[in-house]
C-alpha cells in the first residue's frame, strides 16, 4: 500500500522486540488450535509455507505488540487473533485490523499502518506507524 | 466442591509458573506477573495458551495495570464458571 503522506499525518507509533527463540519454543509446545487464541489462522497457515515458521510466527507476534503500542493500550481488551501481519514474498509487511482491533484504531482515528521489520541476532524488530 | 476447584486453579497455575522458570517462594497471591516475577510479553501469552490447554478456557492477561497472582486466579475462575 502506497501512502499518501503528504495527506496524512503520523498519529501513532509502537515498537516491538521480539526474541524468535522464545516463539519457536511455544509453537513446538502447542498444537494449532492452542495456538489460535494468539495467531490468526491466515498466520498460522502462512507460516507453514515460509522458509522458517518460527521467524514468520515471530514477526507475527511481534507486529501485534507493536500494533497494540500504536494504540497506546497494548493488548488490552484487544484479542490477538483479531490483528493479522502478512508478509509478501519480497519482504513487504503489511497489518489487517479485525474487530476489537479494528473498533480502538477507529476510535483513535487511525486509518493507515506502514509496518517495517529488520532481524538480527535471533531477534526481531518491528515498528508501526499509524497515519490519521 | 467449589473449593476443591479453586485449589485446582491455583495449583495449575503455579505449576505453569514453575515451568517457566519462576522460583516457588516468589509465587505468592499478591505477587504481580510483571513487576514482581519479571515476566515478559512471550511468557505472558505462554501463561494464557497453557490454561487454555489444561483448564480449556480463554483467559486475557494483558492489562493496562499488572495483575498480581491472586487476580489471574480470579480471571480463570470467572472464565470457568461462565462455561458452565
Amino acid at each position: 500500500m502506497q501512502l499518501d503522506q503528504q495527506s496524512n499525518r503520523i498519529a501513532a507509533i509502537g515498537i516491538d522486540l521480539v526474541e524468535i527463540a522464545k516463539i519457536e519454543s511455544i509453537i513446538s509446545r502447542y498444537d494449532r488450535q492452542t495456538l489460535t487464541l494468539v495467531f490468526s489462522p491466515w498466520e498460522l497457515d502462512a507460516s507453514q509455507l515460509a522458509a522458517v515458521p518460527q521467524e514468520y510466527l515471530a514477526l507475527c507476534f511481534a507486529s501485534k505488540e507493536a500494533i497494540g503500542k500504536a494504540l497506546s493500550t497494548g493488548l488490552a481488551g484487544i484479542n490477538w487473533f483479531d490483528i493479522t501481519a502478512r508478509l509478501d514474498l519480497s519482504g513487504y509487511l503489511s497489518v489487517e485490523l479485525l474487530g476489537s482491533a479494528r473498533q480502538k484504531a477507529d476510535e483513535l482515528g487511525l486509518q493507515q499502518w506502514e509496518m517495517s521489520w529488520f532481524s538480527w541476532q535471533n531477534h526481531l524488530l518491528v515498528r508501526a506507524i499509524a497515519y490519521q | 466442591m467449589k473449593q476443591n476447584s479453586s485449589v485446582n486453579v491455583k495449583n495449575t497455575l503455579k505449576a505453569i509458573l514453575k515451568n517457566l522458570g519462576i522460583s516457588e517462594e516468589l509465587l505468592h497471591d499478591e505477587a504481580l506477573l510483571h513487576r514482581d516475577l519479571q515476566l515478559d510479553s512471550t511468557e505472558i501469552v505462554e501463561i494464557s495458551l497453557a490454561v487454555k490447554r489444561q483448564l480449556g478456557v480463554a483467559v486475557k492477561l494483558e492489562t493496562r495495570q499488572d495483575k498480581t497472582l491472586a487476580e489471574v486466579n480470579q480471571a480463570i475462575e470467572n472464565a470457568r464458571s461462565s462455561l458452565v
